[in-house]
């Protein structure tokens, strides 16, 4: 297994996997924005219900990301895998993006629903605490000029902040927020009416396969951004005089 | 109960980051093989590249 994820391999697999990503992802999302539009309109919101097929599945990726990050910082912790810091690495931005869409599209539901574009309960709250994790990790890489040495305090820092993704998941039920509780992943089964969890679900793996396909191709960029800069430390130290 | 507004800013907001990224990462995978080849054409190799593997 770790023989086989070594980069040079990762590198030739990637490259053959890559494309059908993007068309699967592209077909995919097609598909969901479709199905979304021709979804009923909800009882109570209307047409603002559509906002739902954004903010969900961004929500779900924003957390997601996170718990990728998580898993790879315990690669790069036991196993120093070099391509598990190369995964985390590549995963925040990713990852940043996402929380930030699930902050300003569900601030966009919130203004004509709730009345307010914030509030600070619980779930909002520990999603912007989220939003912040991954701009402090994205930090804290670039704060090194060698990689090699920021993988493991960055590791260590990301694995401390995975305590923040069951707070959000619980954060509906744990404390009284005025965002809404679960409705899709709940022990007695979700609460939408299928007419619009069908399109939801569909949404949410195109969302997913895009952010697999852009992972993938931003693992494959620091890949070469780290042969780049180890070529031209090679180059620069061939320069050196000998004593 | 109408709100295109609020359901239009935010499938553009969305629309805008999720292109942004794509742009990103096609951008920034060209930048890093112009590097890697301008590199390879002054003679230097990475050192432990295997035969025949991928030229990036």
């Amino acid at each position: 297994m770790l023989e086989f994820a070594n980069p040079t391999r990762f590198m030739a697999l990637s490259r053959s996997v890559l494309p059908w990503l993007w068309a699967a992802a592209a077909g995919v999302l097609a598909i969901g924005l479709v199905l979304a539009f021709r979804a009923p309109a909800d009882y109570q919101q209307g047409l603002t219900v559509l906002i739902m097929y954004i903010h969900v599945p961004s929500a779900w990726l924003a957390m997601m990301c996170y718990a990728v990050i998580a898993t790879s910082s315990v690669g790069t912790l036991v196993w120093r895998h070099p391509l598990a810091d190369v995964s985390a690495r590549a995963a925040a931005p990713i990852g940043a993006c996402f929380t930030f869409l699930a902050l300003v599209t569900g601030s966009l539901w919130g203004k004509p629903m709730w009345g307010t574009w914030w509030v600070w309960d619980a779930r909002l709250t520990s999603v912007l605490l989220l939003f912040l994790m991954y701009l402090g990790l994205i930090a804290l890489w670039r704060a090194f000029d060698d990689p090699a040495r920021a993988a493991r305090p960055v590791a260590i820092l990301a694995l401390v902040g995975f305590v923040n993704i069951p707070i959000i998941k619980f954060s509906v039920d744990w404390w009284n927020t005025l965002h809404q509780p679960a409705s899709v992943f709940r022990f007695d089964g979700p609460t939408i009416d299928p007419s619009m969890l069908w399109p939801l679900m569909v949404m949410a793996v195109a969302f997913t396969l895009l952010f697999l396909a852009i992972h993938v191709a931003a693992m494959r960029n620091e890949i070469l951004r780290r042969r780049v800069r180890a070529m031209r430390v090679k180059a620069a130290s061939t320069l050196v005089p000998a004593e | 109960m109408s709100h295109i507004g609020f359901i239009a800013a935010a499938y553009a907001i969305t629309a805008i980051v999720l292109a942004g990224l794509v742009a990103w990462v096609i951008v920034d995978g060209r930048i890093q093989q112009a590097a890697l080849g301008e590199l390879e054409r002054r003679g230097i190799r990475r050192t432990g590249r295997q035969r025949g593997g991928e030229a990036t």
